[in-house]
């Protein structure tokens, strides 16, 4: 998968641009779905604490695969939703899996040795879409590309709410 | 006491040092000048009839409502009563104190409020919670009125309150232990306006303490069941997995090597020391070099403690620790003949850098979200930062 700040700085690209269109895409929101962007990044948690542990530990099979699927998302989005004041759950919770969403696809497109993107759309399917391999993750272009196009988003946002509601700055 | 006033009967264990109504009492300040003693219709109150539906409702009066008809009920010691407010049971479920959920075997505590069945409605049936500004004078006023004409006998106790609804549980919820320890009602007086007025405390401390509770406890359900499902995924994936895949990998491989021998199987392994092999591409310091045909060893990822494998025929190779994909058919002596190799990781720095660049993302996330909002430690939530 893209590392994590490629994916926090496409949904922010993304969205950032949705807000310019979207009433309801605001900058607190924009910020929620660079949160999600981050749920499928959790599998890496594999790293702190082993899948192998824990199936040592409890005598079943894990696999941390899942928070980088749809159902890992909207579940995670899910939990992490409950996290926000009441009124704004629901909310959160679509701009959380808009987010991981976004970065399921990103990751999708990423080269893969097999031409398959991976079980992207698990539970519903183990079917993997097929990938157009467009890049390494470990290839720093990638974000270097990414870091330019967020920086430019960032500076016509900037412009343009500031020609909007004319607050200095 | 005069003969002829009407007595609110509490209920509470005799342990007069309990130091649970000490407390209520002082946070609670019994600040009630009086209790109009109002009837209130089952209706209102549960939603449904019953004998037991009957509830007392504890009303702040000012003193311009009744003049010269003060309320002044004393508590005074009663006997065990054989219906120990059984009522109470059903109507106050959530907080009740267990000092009046005490089972009926240890008679040793009296009645805080002793519930009486309602007569009928006192006041127009329209379903509404009634709030301050609602609250009916002449009702109340005349129910009270009854209550002080002495109808009933000091053992009469409260009965049940019309028109008051939800916040007649609320009121009663909040009720624990408001007699001192002296036995006394508080006598404070809380005058604020003219007229009768519910008291505010029906609207707002108990606001905090019940409903709110019922909510965080649902959100922690909620929690605790997505929680679930996800380890249920979890669970899930790392058993049907393998079964899904094209090829055997790494866990297959390491757990039952010989079983998939002639197998076409794809891998993914940390290269121990890549070298080049005939056709002199120096991989060492490679860059997903192009070998013809590499040879390299490398360790299962996850599985290092399988040991090394040397991978044939590679037409590219990663620097040493550098990771590297492998489809290839498995051989019997520790060795994948490559078809494909995919370079995920080729330099030894890869892996690092995008773990370094994850942390930014991570603290770009957090600098970001904190921005626009913040934790409410009153009700532990993320909240709209308002000066975001």
């Amino acid at each position: 998968m893209a590392d994590l700040l490629s994916h926090v700085l496409v949904a922010y690209m993304l969205f950032t641009l949705a807000s310019w269109r979207v009433e309801t895409v605001t900058p607190r929101w924009v910020v929620v779905v660079m949160g999600g962007a981050a749920i499928p990044d959790l599998s890496k948690v594999r790293i702190v604490l082993a899948p192998q542990t824990v199936e040592a530990a409890t005598g079943l099979p894990f696999s941390y695969a899942p928070f980088s699927t749809l159902g890992g998302v909207v579940l995670a989005a899910g939990a992490i939703a409950l996290l926000f004041g009441r009124e704004h759950r629901r909310r959160a919770w679509g701009f959380l899996v808009a987010g991981g969403v976004t970065s399921l696809v990103v990751d999708g497109l990423r080269l893969s040795i097999d031409g398959r993107a991976g079980t992207l759309l698990y539970p519903l399917t183990w079917w993997g879409p097929p990938s157009p391999n467009l890049y390494l993750t470990s290839d720093p272009r990638v974000l270097g590309v990414t870091l330019v196009v967020a920086a430019v988003v960032f500076v016509l946002d900037r412009r343009r709410s500031r020609q909007a509601d004319g607050r200095p700055e | 006491m005069r003969d002829r006033d009407s007595v609110v009967r509490v209920k509470r264990p005799r342990t007069e040092a309990n130091p649970l109504v000490g407390d209520v009492v002082e946070e609670r300040g019994l600040v009630v000048g009086e209790f109009p003693v109002v009837r209130e219709h089952e209706h209102r109150v549960l939603g449904h009839r019953s004998v037991d539906d009957g509830v007392a409702v504890l009303v702040e009066l000012d003193d311009g409502a009744l003049v010269g008809e003060p309320v002044e009920r004393r508590r005074e010691p009663e006997p065990v009563q054989g219906d120990t407010g059984a009522g109470l049971d059903r109507l106050v479920t959530d907080s009740l104190p267990p000092l009046v959920e005490c089972p009926p075997d240890q008679g040793r505590s009296r009645a805080l409020v002793r519930v009486q069945p309602a007569d009928g409605p006192t006041v127009e049936d329209d379903g509404k919670l009634v709030t301050e500004h609602e609250v009916d004078t002449d009702v109340l006023a005349e129910v009270v009125g009854e209550k002080e004409r002495g109808r009933d006998t000091p053992t009469e106790d409260v009965e049940a309150a019309g028109a008051a609804g939800e916040v007649v549980e609320r009121e009663l919820r909040g009720r624990r232990g408001v007699v001192p320890d002296d036995d006394e009602l508080a006598h404070t007086r809380h005058s604020s306006g003219r007229g009768l007025h519910l008291s505010d405390r029906t609207e707002t401390p108990n606001r905090h303490a019940g409903p709110p509770d019922d909510v965080q406890g649902r959100r922690l359900l909620l929690g605790f069941v997505l929680v679930a499902a996800l380890s249920g995924l979890f669970v899930h994936y790392g058993a049907s997995a393998d079964s899904h895949q094209r090829y055997p990998s790494n866990g297959e491989i390491a757990t039952a090597y010989e079983d998939h021998v002639g197998e076409t199987v794809q891998i993914t392994g940390v290269v121990r020391s890549p070298t080049a092999n005939g056709s002199g591409e120096g991989s060492d310091t490679a860059n997903g070099s192009d070998g013809t045909n590499a040879t390299m060893t490398i360790v299962l990822r996850g599985f290092g403690s399988f040991g090394t494998l040397t991978v044939r025929g590679a037409d590219r190779t990663a620097a040493s620790g550098g990771t590297v994909q492998v489809i290839g058919t498995l051989e019997t002596d520790r060795t994948v003949t490559a078809e494909r190799v995919l370079p995920v990781n080729p330099h030894s720095w890869s892996e690092p850098y995008k773990y370094a660049v994850s942390v930014v993302g991570a603290v770009l996330i957090l600098v970001a979200f904190f921005h626009e909002w913040r934790v409410d430690t009153g009700s532990l939530a993320f909240e709209v930062r308002e000066d975001g």
